[in-house]
């Protein structure tokens, strides 16, 4: 931890918004991939953070981090598209199972936490700036 | 990109027979960490964070590094030179204060 531990944690909560922002915006970029049924197919991504170790004897927290990127296992939407090159013999193309109202609603919790993160960053950059204008 | 500067490390009472006796007296009498104890923790801290930035600008600027990761090294190094100076004016006044004790 360096001299200005708020930075750094806000720091570690921007790394984290931003992960999230990234697989959010893999979801989406990859919506429609087509799989012929039974063949790979993208599945959800989803970021689990959790706070990261204190050092000892230091009750005010080290920050966020990303503990796991979780890979959905949920099956993909099979839709019967015949006319599609993908489509198995019974006409089927799967979709991964991607719900994008989830995502976008995720974008905007991502958004607002980066925001945030990135205000107690400024904020604490003029906090410290206010103390050493006594001396300056 | 500007080259780190090396460590600075403590020289209190390296050789007390060069100090003034009232000086060996006052480092050898204080417990706990002197004041150039803590000004080259502190020099040594800057060192690391300025270097740390200039690392994270290299790579900011070719794409290796994310934006968050180098404002806040950034940040952390602009505070870090702020507080190094703010240091160095108040030692630098302190000495001109001894300086015209003795003068006057």
């Amino acid at each position: 931890m360096s001299m200005f531990p708020s930075i750094d944690i806000a720091g570690t909560g921007l790394d984290v918004d931003q992960t999230w922002i990234d697989t959010i915006s893999s979801n989406v970029a990859n919506a429609d991939d087509a799989a012929t049924p039974g063949s790979a197919i993208y599945q959800d991504q989803e970021v689990v953070a959790t706070a990261s170790p204190s050092a000892p004897g230091n009750n005010n927290g080290s920050g966020v981090q990303v503990q796991s990127v979780n890979v959905s296992t949920a099956p993909g939407v099979l839709v019967s598209d015949p006319g599609n090159p993908l489509a198995n013999n019974a006409g089927l193309v799967e979709y991964p199972n991607v719900d994008i109202g989830h995502q976008m609603t995720s974008l905007v919790q991502a958004q607002a936490g980066y925001e945030a993160n990135a205000n107690v960053l400024g904020n604490s950059d003029a906090a410290y700036k206010a103390i050493l204008a006594i001396k300056a | 990109m500007i080259p780190p500067i090396t460590p600075v490390t403590a020289v209190a009472a390296a050789s007390p027979a060069a100090a003034a006796p009232g000086a060996a007296a006052a480092s050898s009498g204080t417990s706990g960490a002197s004041f150039s104890n803590v000004l080259g923790s502190a020099l040594d801290s800057l060192n690391a964070t300025t270097s740390n930035a200039s690392t994270l600008a290299v790579e900011g600027a070719t794409g290796q590094a994310n934006v968050a990761d180098v404002t806040v090294a950034s940040t952390e190094a602009q505070l870090a030179v702020q507080m190094a100076t703010t240091t160095r004016d108040d030692a630098v006044t302190a000495f001109n204060s001894i300086m015209s004790m003795a003068a006057g």
